[in-house]
This record gives C-alpha cells, structure tokens and sequence, in this order.
C-alpha cells in the first residue's frame, strides 16, 4: 500500500469513529444547561473537546478541529469567568446549540482552489457523477436505456427481476432509483409495491416507467415520492434530463442566509439554529457595510433586526433595494414590533415578511426556506432559458463580460467556444419540432455533464450555444468539447421508428493575459472559428487563428 | 553532525499514534517506537535510546509535562530533546511549554505531509545550541 492508500485507510477509520464521538460529546453538552452544575461532566466535555481538535485535523477534518477548538476555548471561558448570570444562560445555551452541530463541520477538506484547473488529460466531465439504478425487465430497452446513461456520465446498473433489485438494495442504495413498475414476467404493479419493504427504506429519488398511463397509478406513484412518471414507448432523452433534474435538485447548494442585528448573541444563535437546518449564514454587524458584505457572500435571504441602535431596519432596506441587482433579494423582518400599522409601514419599504421576536425556532427555519425556494425558482425563470436549462442570450453574455474583466485583472487564461447544431432545419422538417427540442435539450445535458460546473453554458441562439471555460487554455478546453463532440455524435435519437445522429460543430476563442481584446471581440472570435468549421464540412472544432 | 533517526513518541490516542508512526516512517524515513503512557515511555526510552522524543501534553495519569520532569531528573535521558504536541498553542502557552525545558512544540492537528520535517527542524536546533 502507498503512503497516500495507508493515509486514506486510517482516514476512514476515524470518520468510522467519529459519529459516536460527536454522540458522546452531545451527551456531554446537555450538563450545560442542566439544573444541577456537573462539574465532572463538564470537565470531560472540555477534554472531548481538546482531543477532537488536536486529532480531527491530522485525519483531513480541519474545519472540525478548528471549531472543536474554538468551542473549547469558548466553554473554559464559560467555566473559567465569574459571569453575570444572563450571559451566563445565554452563552451555555448558544453552546449546547453549536455542539449540538458540531457534525455539520466533518466535511472532508477540500483541496485548494474552489475551481479546478484543467490540465490537457483531464477529459473526464465533471457533471453529476451520480450512481443510476434501473429496474427493467425488457432487456433491449433495458441495456439501450443503459448505454444512454452511460453516455451522460452517469454510473448505471441494470436489475431484470424485483428479487435481484432488493437484494442489492439491502447493501447499498443509489441516489436515483428508475423502475418499470409494470414488470410483465412477475406481474407487479405499483399497488403491490407499495406494500414492499424496499420503498418503506428507500433513500434513493425515484422515477417510474409504466407501460400504461392512467391517473390511479400516477396518484399511487406521487404518493410514493416519484418524481418522474413515464410512459412506454419511452422518450429516453426526456427521462435522462428528469434524471439530471432530480440530482440536480439533490445536490442545490445550501441556502446562503444574511443576518443583520445589532445583538451578537442572538444573531450568532440564529446562525446555529439555521446550520442545525443545513443552512449557512453570516452575520453581519455594521449595518453601513450590508452592500459591501451582499456583493462578497451573494446570499438567497437577508434577516434583518427592525430596531438597531444607528439605523432603523426599514431604511436599511430601503438603502438596499436602491440596487438594482438586489431588487429581488428577499428580506425579512425580525421585530418584537406588535402594532401592525407599524409592520406593514416596514413591509412597504421593501421587506417581504415579518417576524415577531420572540421568534419560534421551527417558524424561523420554515420561513428562510420556503422563501429561498421561491426565490430561487424566479431566479431560475428569469435567467435560465426554459428548454434547455442554460443560460439565456443576454446572460451569458453579462457572464462572458464579468469572467473577462476577472480574468484580466488576475491575469488568467480562459476560453470561449460557440457550437452549433449541424443541419438542424433537416431535423425540424423530417422529424418535427417536439424531436428538435429533444435534440436541443440533449446538447445542453451532455455538455453539463462533460464540462466542469464552474464552465458557464449558455443558449446563445435557436441551435447555437456559447460555452465559458474560466482558468483554461485553448489545449485544454478543445480535449474537452472534442470529446463532447464525439459523444454527442454518438447518441442515437429516435423518431417514428426511424432511428438517427445529430452532429456539431465548434469553434473556439482563447483568451491570454495581455491581449487587447475584449468580451465582445472574443466572442465574434468564436463565432469566426465556427464559420470555419462549417464550411470545412462541419462536425469538427476550430480554433481562432490556429 | 549526526542524523536524526530514533524517534520516540507518547501518545495515549491509538488513531494519532498510527498516523504518525506512517508520517514519520514512511514520509521522514525515520525510526519510531511508540508508547500510549508518561509512565511506561521512560523504560522504553533507556532501552531504545531515542535521538528525540515526542510528548503529548494531555494523558491520562502521567501527563506530558510529568513525563518530561521525570526524563529531566533521569540520568541516561536528561538531555535527549523532547518536544510537545499539543492544541495549545498561543504564545503564552509555548512560552509555559518551553520553560518546563522542551525545544519546542509542534501544533495539533499536524499535518501528516510535515511532521517528519517539523521534528527534524525542531531537533536541528536543539542539536545546534548543544542540548544534546
């Protein structure tokens, strides 16, 4: 074994470990609010403590050492001081609290560097590598769905019997679950299923194929927790953007919330009350820094205390919506103001909800979430172009303009490609718009699955798509999309029996540190190596002025 | 100068003392006997003659800085040089560390890439002003 097998060993043993360590210290954190003092529980509360931050770091868990070590320092202070008995109350249970989450700072660290770079071999896509289990007694359509989700860079396993399913089931589940639920040989149906074990534990998404389509079964496949419901002959592109969707979905970033109030330790139990939900927060102190702390952290949702001491919550806002790029931000009001009249004088300076203080902590939670949903969801519409999934035409464009300017100032290399359907008008006249589409949402897929997910994909046009490879040079990113190109080239579509292959074709624009052009120029740059491309003979890259 | 090369290192947490026998062997190349208690280490220490030894602060029964009184007063391993690991790690705290006669402190967690180097430089200097 390598040095770096035998680390990663000894890695899995602690983390193997490490859930009852996190249970014993949790155990240990309720003597802090206990009536009676147990100091011999406290005592070896602080000792659990010491040893998780000398040890959790060693074993890849900085982020765990680091605030193992700060609750520490937090909790002798706390044992140590000849408190005033408020603080005292209020700091041990704002502690408890944060014990309580110690769990949610084990993530494994990451490597420096948030985006990757990529080098010339790295022609793996790096989309949502996610396990796919498939449950399907035809076995063409079967193994053919297989190769399909294959092609997308998802690790699939076919089962042809219900027995087969459940017995792997019980050792390890995928992440999403495809079923037919019509299975012919073993004559079940969603109605039995519902009854079986496997579903009651399912922790897998779930998305079903039924060769008949009635509502009975479709009410019976919601109640379930499907989220896909389809109908034989399958729409195979169709479902494997369901797919796409629901991982996509699964793996949303954690909401992001801003909390802004003047009294610290309220703000900082909050801040444990919504990381106990999932969520990350900030807070932010200085009430006349709000615009400087939005542009740096870009949260979902602002919490906003209505009464501080230097400035009122309502002008704040006010302050706030003079942005444009922040007019759709939700914020919500915490208050212990009562007098509706005055509550809705606030909410008409351009906040969104309002809660009375003392607020209730499952309240609180609802409240960020669901509003966070919502504004996401517009985001989402108002952005993103609705076949596809990308980018709309004007905001890639912002995208390409803002990686520009970044690029210039770290002086970074990065690339733009523009790619287009070849003969796309063919496709429409032979075969119709609704397979069109299906062709067009077929590119914006595999190229979320090819690319990286810091690359920016943009639908430029009706078949032509822009794509923005930040921290990347000409080299690289042609490995990349040439070997898009290829894959796409090998997907075969389906229509009216008639079975067919699309091609594309790309051209590509690097951008070097000291250059003289700008975003726009790039892009026209892009569009040329395309051209080029094109009346080459098309399905082939081009680089500009290669 | 000689090489650093027998290193013994007490540590009552089985999961730190495995990795830092493969940090410091097969990283550092060095020789490591590990021991899980103060009051065992000064036995093992006479027989396997340690160039430098490694104390955890925190044990149970005898603690790091024990262990170290009772090496100072020992006359085969008076002067082998001990440094301490620890999470304690502020100024004040490494000066208290050092003032019980240690080289010097090595922060927990360590990182299993450095700490052979860590505990070489550590022994350079002690091996520099002479303490061994």
């Amino acid at each position: 074994m390598s040095f770096n097998e035998q680390l990663l060993a000894l890695q899995r043993q602690y983390s193997a470990k490490l859930p009852d360590i996190l249970s014993d210290i949790r155990g240990l954190a309720d003597a802090l609010v206990a009536d009676k003092h147990d100091t011999q529980k406290l005592e070896s509360l602080a000792e659990q403590l010491h040893k998780l931050a000398g040890s959790a770091g060693t074993f890849g868990l900085s982020a765990l050492s680091t605030q193992a070590a700060l609750l520490d320092r937090r909790l002798e202070t706390l044992l140590a001081a000849d408190a005033d008995p408020d603080w005292y109350r209020n700091e041990s249970r704002l502690l408890q609290t944060e014990l309580y989450n110690l769990q949610h700072f084990a993530a494994p660290d990451q490597l420096p560097g948030a985006r990757p770079a990529l080098s010339g071999e790295l022609a793996k896509g790096e989309g949502l590598a996610a396990e796919v289990w498939l449950l399907e007694d035809d076995e063409f359509l079967g193994s053919s769905l297989l190769a399909h989700l294959e092609a997308f860079n998802f690790t699939a396993r076919l089962f042809t019997s219900y027995a087969q399913l459940t017995e792997a089931y019980a050792l390890e589940q995928p992440e999403v679950l495809v079923m037919d639920v019509l299975l012919g040989a073993e004559g079940r149906s969603v109605d039995r299923l519902q009854y079986s074990g496997l579903l009651k534990k399912a922790q897998s998404r779930l998305i079903f194929i039924s060769a008949r389509d009635d509502f009975n079964a479709r009410l019976q496949a919601a109640s379930l927790g499907a989220e896909g419901f389809f109908i034989k002959p399958l729409d195979v592109p169709k479902l494997v953007t369901r797919v796409e969707q629901v991982l996509t979905r699964l793996h949303a970033p954690a909401e992001r919330v801003l909390i802004v109030d003047d009294d610290e330790l309220l703000a900082r139990y909050y801040q444990e009350l919504l990381r106990g939900a999932g969520m990350e927060s900030d807070i932010l102190h200085e009430p006349e820094r709000i615009i400087e702390v939005l542009e740096q952290k870009y949260p979902d949702i602002v919490l906003m205390d209505l009464q501080m001491p230097d400035i009122s919550g309502q002008n704040l806002a006010a302050v706030v919506r003079q942005y444009e790029q922040w007019m759709g931000l939700p914020i919500v009001y915490l208050s212990a103001e009562n007098d509706p009249r005055q509550q809705l004088k606030a909410l008409n300076q351009g906040g969104d909800d309002f809660l009375t203080k003392p607020v209730d902590d499952a309240h609180l939670i609802t409240a960020v979430k669901s509003r966070v949903v919502r504004s996401r969801q517009l985001l989402e519409l108002m952005t993103k172009d609705s076949l596809t999934g990308l980018l709309k035409h004007a905001t890639i464009k912002d995208s390409i303009n803002r990686e520009w300017a970044v690029a210039k100032r770290k002086g970074d290399t990065f690339c733009v490609a523009m790619l287009d359907i070849d003969h796309f008008k063919e496709v429409n006249d032979r075969f119709g718009h609704a397979t069109g589409d299906e062709v067009i949402a077929s590119v914006a897929t595999l190229l979320r699955q090819r690319l990286r997910a810091t690359d920016i994909l943009g639908r430029y046009g009706g078949e032509e798509f822009a794509v923005l490879m930040a921290n990347c040079d000409a080299m690289a990113a042609k490995v990349v999309l040439e070997d898009f190109r290829q894959r796409f080239q090998d997907l075969q579509f389906t229509s009216e029996d008639t079975s067919f292959s699309v091609t594309i074709s790309i051209g590509l624009a690097e951008y070097r540190p000291g250059m003289d052009v700008d975003a726009e120029t790039l892009l026209v740059n892009a569009d040329k190596a395309l051209y080029e491309a094109k009346k080459a003979g098309r399905n082939r890259l081009m680089v500009y002025g290669a | 100068m000689t090489e650093l090369v027998r290193v013994l290192y007490v540590e009552d947490e089985p999961d730190i003392r495995a990795v830092a026998r493969l940090a410091l062997e097969v990283v550092g190349g060095l020789t490591v006997e590990l021991c899980e208690r103060g009051d065992l280490a000064l036995a093992q220490a006479e027989r396997f003659d340690p160039q430098m030894i490694l104390l955890d602060v925190m044990m149970p029964g005898m603690d790091g800085p024990s262990t170290l009184k009772a090496l100072r007063e020992h006359p085969q391993l008076r002067h082998v040089p001990v440094a301490f690991m620890t999470a304690k790690v502020q100024a004040h705290e490494i000066e208290h560390f050092k003032s019980l006669g240690a080289v010097g402190v090595i922060a927990k967690p360590f990182d299993p890439m450095t700490l052979a180097q860590q505990v070489r430089s550590l022994w350079q200097s002690a091996a520099a002003r002479g303490d061994s």
